[in-house]
C-alpha cells in the first residue's frame, strides 16, 4: 500500500498531466511522471537486498561475483588476460595521428584518459544519446577517416584501452532536466522491461529476475553494473565485443532480430542501463565465459 | 484376380496403421520425441532452465522437473503451463510454447509424455 | 464382400488425402498467402518487434515461390503470418504490460 499524501500527490501529479494527455501522448499511467533518481535508489536496493553479501564494485564483475567455482576460473584467466592485445591495440590507435594531424585525444574531454565512466551522455544539443563508441566514430568522421565497424575488431580495442585508462572510476551518468533526455531515458526503461522476440524474454526476465540463477552451464549476470567490463573477451565468441555485440546477440537469443548497432534504441538502453549502475565502478575491459 | 485384392488389403493396413500411429501416438515414440526436444536448443530446451534426471548440467532458473505425474496429476495443467504460463503467472520467465508457435500441439504432447516419466 | 473392401479402401485413402490436405496449393493462392504474411511482417516491423522465426518462414516461403513450389510456399507463408500476427500481438501488448516488471 502507498501512503495516502503519496496518492493525493500523485493525483496532482495526474492533474497537471492531463494536458499533456490531451495533447496526445500515451494516456495509458500518464501519472507515471519519469523519475531516474527514484527508478535508480529503487533498482540498486533490489540487487542488494537480493544480493546481500556483495558490495557494489563486485557487480561489475557480473557472473563471477555470483559464484565461488565461476570466480576461480576467472581468477586462472586473468593471469594471462585475453583482452591484453586488444588494450595494446587500442593504445597504439589511440595515439596515432589521422591523416590531418588530429588525434582522438583532441575529441575528447581530459585528451579521451578516464573518462569511460561518464559515457553515454545526453547531448543537449543534438538532442541524443552519444555512447563512447559513436563519440569514436563521429571523431574519425571529423577528422576525414572511415568510421569503424562497431561490434568487434578496433572498436572494441580502442574501447577496452579508454576503459582501462578508467578502471575504478564509478559510472557517473547525468540525466539533465531536458524533455528529451527523459524520454531518451525512458524508452531505453521501456526496452529493458519489454518482453520481446519468439521467447519473450525482456532484459530483465533474465538479468533481473533469474540474476545469479544457472542457464545450462552459464551464470546469468545481474542488470546492475552489467556494463562496467565492457568491452568483453568473450570465450563462447572467441574474440573481443562492444555493448553493440552483447545486445544484438541478446536479442538474437530472444529470437527477435536485433537493431542495428547504435540504433537510437540500443543507445537509449545503455543510457538507461549506465545510469541504474552509477557508483558501480568501470571495470573493463572485462572477461566472460 | 487374387493380387490385386491383396494388395488392397496391403494398402489398408498401411492406411489403417498410419491413421492409427497418428491419432493415439505410439506412446514409446512420443516419450523418446519428447526427451529429444526437452533437450533440443532450438525446441524445447527444457535443460536451460531447468535440472532433470539424464541432463547432466546445474540449471536453476526454474524448479528442477523431477515426480512429475504426483506433482500435476492433471495432464491439462502442465499443458497449460507450457502453452503459455503468462496467462497463470504475467511475471514468469517461462517462453509461452504454445502461443509463442515455438512447439505445435502433438510437441507439447509428447514433451508431457517425456516429463510424466520424470 | 470384395466391394466392401474395395470401397472401404477407398474411403480411407480419401480420408488420408483430406487429412494431409493434399490438393496442390496454385500460384495464385500462394501469392496470396505470401501477402498475408508481408502485411503482418511490415505491422511488426513498424513496431520495431520482428521475430527472427517469422522473417526465416517468410524468406523461405519467397524462396519456395520462385522455386514454383506452391505448397510449400503456401504452407511457409501461413506460418510466416501466424508467427507475425503473434509478434504485433505482443509489442501492442508491451505498449503498457511492461511497467508491471518495473523494480519499484
Amino acid at each position: 500500500m502507498r501512503p495516502r499524501s503519496s496518492r493525493r500527490a500523485r493525483a496532482a501529479t495526474l492533474l497537471a498531466l492531463g494536458a499533456v494527455v490531451a495533447t496526445g501522448l500515451h494516456p495509458s499511467r500518464a501519472e507515471e511522471r519519469p523519475d531516474p533518481a527514484a527508478d535508480l535508489r529503487a533498482f540498486q536496493a533490489h540487487f542488494r537486498d537480493r544480493f546481500p553479501q556483495l558490495p557494489i564494485a563486485e557487480f561489475a564483475n557480473g557472473p563471477y561475483a555470483m559464484d565461488a567455482g565461476m570466480r576461480q576460473q576467472w581468477e586462472e584467466i586473468m593471469q594471462f588476460p585475453p583482452y591484453d592485445f586488444a588494450v595494446e591495440e587500442g593504445k597504439q590507435a589511440f595515439e596515432t595521428p589521422f591523416a590531418n594531424g588530429k588525434r582522438y585525444a583532441d575529441c575528447f574531454p581530459e585528451g579521451g584518459t578516464g573518462i569511460r565512466q561518464t559515457f553515454p551522455y545526453f547531448d543537449t544539443a543534438a538532442g541524443e544519446v552519444v555512447t563512447l563508441d559513436l563519440a569514436i566514430n563521429r571523431c574519425r568522421e571529423r577528422n576525414g577517416e572511415k568510421p569503424l565497424p562497431y561490434q568487434t575488431g578496433l572498436m572494441a580495442s580502442i574501447t577496452a584501452y579508454m576503459a582501462e585508462t578508467s578502471r575504478g572510476k564509478p559510472f557517473d551518468i547525468r540525466i539533465p532536466d531536458d524533455k528529451r533526455a527523459l524520454a531518451a531515458y525512458e524508452d531505453g526503461k521501456r526496452f529493458f522491461y519489454s518482453r520481446r522476440g519468439q521467447l519473450n524474454f525482456s532484459c530483465a526476465s533474465c538479468h533481473v529476475q533469474a540474476a545469479g540463477q544457472r542457464l545450462r552451464g552459464d551464470v546469468l549476470a545481474p542488470a546492475l553494473g552489467i556494463l562496467a567490463s565492457f568491452p568483453i573477451y568473450r570465450s563462447e565468441w572467441g574474440s573481443m565485443g562492444t555493448v553493440d555485440r552483447r545486445f544484438t546477440s541478446c536479442s538474437a537469443q530472444t529470437r527477435s532480430e536485433p537493431f542495428a548497432p547504435q540504433d537510437p534504441g540500443y543507445r537509449n538502453l545503455e543510457y538507461f542501463l549506465s545510469y541504474m549502475s552509477n557508483g558501480v565502478p568501470i571495470a573493463g575491459p572485462g572477461t566472460r565465459p | 484376380m487374387t493380387a490385386p485384392r491383396a494388395a488392397t488389403r496391403r494398402a489398408l493396413l498401411a492406411a489403417a496403421l498410419l491413421l492409427g500411429g497418428w491419432a493415439a501416438g505410439a506412446h514409446g515414440q512420443d516419450v523418446a520425441a519428447g526427451r529429444a526436444l526437452a533437450f533440443d536448443r532450438a525446441k524445447g530446451n527444457c535443460l536451460a532452465c531447468h535440472s532433470m534426471a539424464g541432463g547432466d548440467v546445474p540449471s536453476n532458473v526454474g524448479p528442477e522437473l523431477a515426480g512429475m505425474r504426483a506433482r500435476f496429476p492433471d495432464r491439462e495443467v502442465l499443458r497449460a503451463i507450457i502453452g503459455d504460463e503468462e496467462a497463470r503467472n504475467p511475471q514468469t520467465v517461462m517462453p509461452a510454447f504454445g502461443r509463442n508457435l515455438i512447439l505445435d500441439d502433438r510437441e507439447i504432447e509428447a514433451v508431457i509424455d517425456f516429463l510424466y516419466t520424470l | 464382400m470384395r466391394r466392401t473392401w474395395r470401397r472401404c479402401a477407398l474411403a480411407c485413402a480419401g480420408m488420408l488425402l483430406l487429412a494431409a490436405g493434399a490438393r496442390a496449393a496454385t500460384e495464385a493462392e500462394a501469392g496470396a498467402a505470401l501477402r498475408a504474411a508481408e502485411q503482418q511482417q511490415a505491422e511488426a516491423a513498424r513496431l520495431r518487434n520482428r521475430w527472427i522465426p517469422a522473417e526465416a518462414a517468410l524468406k523461405a516461403a519467397r524462396e519456395a515461390l520462385r522455386t514454383r513450389d506452391y505448397d510449400r510456399a503456401t504452407e511457409l507463408a501461413g506460418r510466416a503470418e501466424a508467427l507475425a500476427r503473434r509478434s504485433v500481438e505482443q509489442a501492442r501488448e508491451q505498449e503498457t504490460a511492461w511497467r508491471d516488471a518495473v523494480i519499484r
